[in-house]
């Protein structure tokens, strides 16, 4: 009886450090932070935007995420801060990811995001929920975001899941190098 | 000719409906260019080089534009043939449809043969104007100078050719600018000219800057006596709008301004909304060219303008519950799709710059006759010419919407496509419109059959008395690979789950009907793709969509 008990003991604790690992390891002093730039020759193509800069900082679980998308002298920016492990609700001005589409974030002007780390820190994963407004009225979408840094820490992958959308988005930033 | 046209529109306005205290007859009389009885016989053809850089070949370029604009002024004598890649790529098939259709037989002189131009018509010229190769808005100032005196324009490179034609110098640019700023130069321009140009045309010479200039328009802005700039509608620039404003603020109400915004220094947005606000009108291109020449010929006399409708204007069709997709291209009839691989393979749906009814009128029986049976017309844009309805006061819309509505009817149009980059663009800000603008064209354009509205998606969506107002669910960016772009039409699809769906998409007007054939005719989703009138009457069975206006909530861009 003692051995079977002992067996799930050691079973339990190895999954909470299994999911302690997975939702908040941290990251090698993450690999992530910096500033990447859109490597526009691969990838999704961005269109309506011509550029995009990421600028990723961490902070032990906290990760800010800020985004620039331009088009000439339009310019778009925003900023979302999250804690590993933890879902946020983020505030949202207007939703910037596909603005061919007749879609816009909601009333609310809202999101939920939960973060996670995967794969000691190499991967940021992000769950977004949010409700989009089209002409026949409010549809909620999920988005799940994966950061992911190439083994040289020069290359960034994301790679977008969005509900709605039958095929996957796939962004390519290259690390810009600092002054 | 004039007489007969003026018949036809006051027809046209009483067949409306309205009594206008602005007469739409009265405003276009006033704009129109004088019509000659029939095309000449034979007119002079000059080719022209694909150099468009200041110190190549513009100077010549220039040279044979005004001269065209002079030799032109009283009857359409000198058409020139830009090269095959010029942005109006009408040129040529204009050429022989002039040739064909309305019997002009071409005397064609060799490229850039500007000896042999001024050798047939220097004598529309009283001499020359020398404008200053290290200052390149002199050369703007020269164009207004050659309309007001009847100048020739030249550098000091080309005055020997001048003067071997008897033209000498009478303004002398060279040396008058150095170290001035643009608001001062045109300042001066205005000081010295302004008094004696239009007060129906004004001309904003811009596009292309620094090096490159592209003044396609320049030989019909001579022609009328044109005030010609690039000012700036940019605020970064206070003294370059001050006497911008100062010179849009003097023009009649409606009139035209002719040509593009500067490209170097503001916007699309901030220069047309700077337009609407006094109630002008806009037609945007800085090389359309051959105006002063086709603005003169009229329509041949077994011509009418006939749509393919597929509908009648009280006719009800009641959709199915499936997904209907309606793609419609702006400005795509002359810098577009109209000469691209697969027109009429699909409903295609295309919108008429309606001034051109007056303006240039074999240019669009060009079109009207050369269209298939797949292609519908519509009227735009947002009105007679460029205008942003969010931009022009109240009490100037009634002129505008005379005019608007005699050019629909005149053009055989049912359905006016609305853009608005006031507030705003495709990329940030909103390009929907208030309740108050959707009731004046509800109001003001009674005979319509319906509205759409955007040019990126918008989302103002309304529906009275069967005469729906919608707004583009989709753009279809030039760049947008097919697969990415069947990609976000399946999107769209997914997130208006309700049957029917009604996605309008606008199509940028240098994709091809044979890639939006290529994208809506094979989605995992079943469609039906149709013409516009069948889109607006099928919407108007079924009420999908929701009722929205602009909100003050919104997002707005001033800067747009």
């Amino acid at each position: 009886m003692l051995r079977p008990l002992f067996s799930l003991l050691v079973l339990l604790l190895a999954g909470r450090v299994a999911a302690a690992e997975t939702v908040s390891a941290p990251a090698p002093a993450s690999a992530l932070a910096g500033d990447w730039k859109i490597d526009l020759t691969r990838g999704t193509e961005l269109s309506p935007w011509k550029d995009y800069l990421l600028t990723i900082t961490v902070d032990g679980d906290t990760v800010t995420l800020g985004r620039r998308l331009a088009w000439a002298s339009r310019e778009f920016n925003d900023q979302l801060t999250v804690h590993a492990g933890q879902t946020v609700t983020a505030s949202v001005v207007m939703w910037p990811d596909n603005r061919h589409l007749g879609a816009y974030i909601s009333d609310a002007h809202t999101k939920r995001v939960r973060a996670e780390w995967l794969d000691s820190g190499r991967l940021l994963r992000l769950s977004t929920d949010l409700v989009l407004e089209t002409q026949q009225g409010p549809r909620a979408i999920n988005i799940l975001g994966d950061y992911k840094v190439s083994a040289s820490g020069n290359q960034l992958t994301l790679t977008e899941l969005r509900s709605t959308r039958n095929s996957p988005i796939v962004y390519f930033f290259n690390r810009v190098a600092q002054p | 000719m004039k007489r007969l046209l003026l018949s036809l529109l006051a027809l046209g306005t009483t067949a409306a409906g309205f009594a206008d205290t602005v007469t739409d007859a009265a405003v276009i009389a006033r704009l129109e260019p004088k019509k000659v009885e029939r095309a000449p016989a034979s007119a002079t053809l000059i080719p022209l080089s694909g150099n468009w850089r200041l110190d190549g070949d513009v100077p010549v370029h220039s040279l044979l534009i005004s001269l065209q604009g002079l030799a032109n002024r009283d009857y359409p004598r000198l058409y020139l043939e830009y090269p095959k890649d010029w942005q109006w790529e009408i040129v040529h098939p204009l050429r022989d449809f002039l040739a064909k259709r309305h019997g002009v037989q071409w005397e064609r002189l060799g490229t850039d043969d500007a000896d042999a131009a001024l050798t047939r018509f220097a004598q529309y010229a009283k001499g020359c104007v020398v404008w200053d190769k290290s200052v390149r808005s002199s050369l703007i100032v020269a164009f207004t100078i050659a309309g007001v005196e009847d100048l020739v324009v030249v550098n000091e490179d080309l005055l020997p050719l001048a003067a071997q034609h008897g033209l000498k110098p009478v303004v002398d640019l060279r040396g008058k600018f150095t170290g001035q700023t643009d608001a001062q130069i045109y300042q001066w321009a205005y000081d010295q000219y302004f008094e004696r140009c239009s007060r129906d045309y004004y001309v904003v010479m811009g596009g292309h800057s620094g090096i490159e200039m592209q003044p396609g328009i320049a030989d019909f802005g001579i022609r009328q006596h044109a005030f010609f700039s690039d000012l700036s509608s940019n605020p970064k620039h206070p003294e370059e709008l001050a006497l911008l404003k100062k010179i849009l603020g003097r023009q009649n109400v409606p009139s035209i301004v002719l040509g593009w915004h500067s490209y170097a220094k503001d916007t699309e947005g901030l220069h047309t909304t700077l337009v609407g606000n006094y109630g002008l009108i806009m037609e945007g291109l800085h090389n359309l060219p051959n105006v002063s020449f086709t603005s003169q010929i009229p329509l041949t006399p077994d011509f009418k303008f006939t749509n393919n409708h597929h509908v009648k204007p009280d006719e009800k069709l009641v959709p199915e519950n499936k997904v209907y997709i309606c793609a419609v291209a702006t400005d795509a009839m002359g810098i577009g799709a109209w000469t691209k691989p697969g027109r009429g393979q699909i409903p295609y749906t295309w919108q008429v710059l309606m001034n051109w009814a007056w303006m240039n009128p074999p240019v669009l029986q060009y079109f009207y006759e050369d269209k298939s049976p797949n292609d519908y017309f519509i009227g735009g844009l947002s009105g007679p010419g460029y205008m942003y309805p969010k931009a022009i006061p109240a009490d100037k819309w009634p002129a505008l919407t005379a005019v608007g509505r005699s050019l629909m009817q005149r053009l055989d149009l049912r359905a006016l496509e609305i853009m608005d980059y006031s507030e705003g663009n495709r990329h940030i800000g909103n390009t929907d419109l208030p309740k108050e603008v959707v009731d004046r064209y509800y109001s003001q354009y009674p005979d319509a059959i319906g509205f759409i509205n955007g040019y990126g998606t918008a989302r103002t969506f309304d529906l009275r008395d069967g005469r729906p107002f919608l707004s583009y669910d989709y753009y279809l960016d030039v760049k947008r690979p097919v697969e990415e772009a069947r990609a976000d039409l399946e999107e769209l699809i997914q997130l208006n789950p309700n049957r029917p769906y009604f996605l309008l998409m606008h199509v940028r007007e240098l994709n091809t009907v044979e890639k939006v054939d290529a994208i809506v005719n094979h989605l995992s989703e079943k469609v039906e793709v149709v013409p516009l009138d069948t889109f607006l009457k099928l919407a108007a069975g079924a009420k999908t969509y929701r009722t929205r206006y602009k909100e003050p909530t919104d997002p707005v861009n001033d800067k747009p």
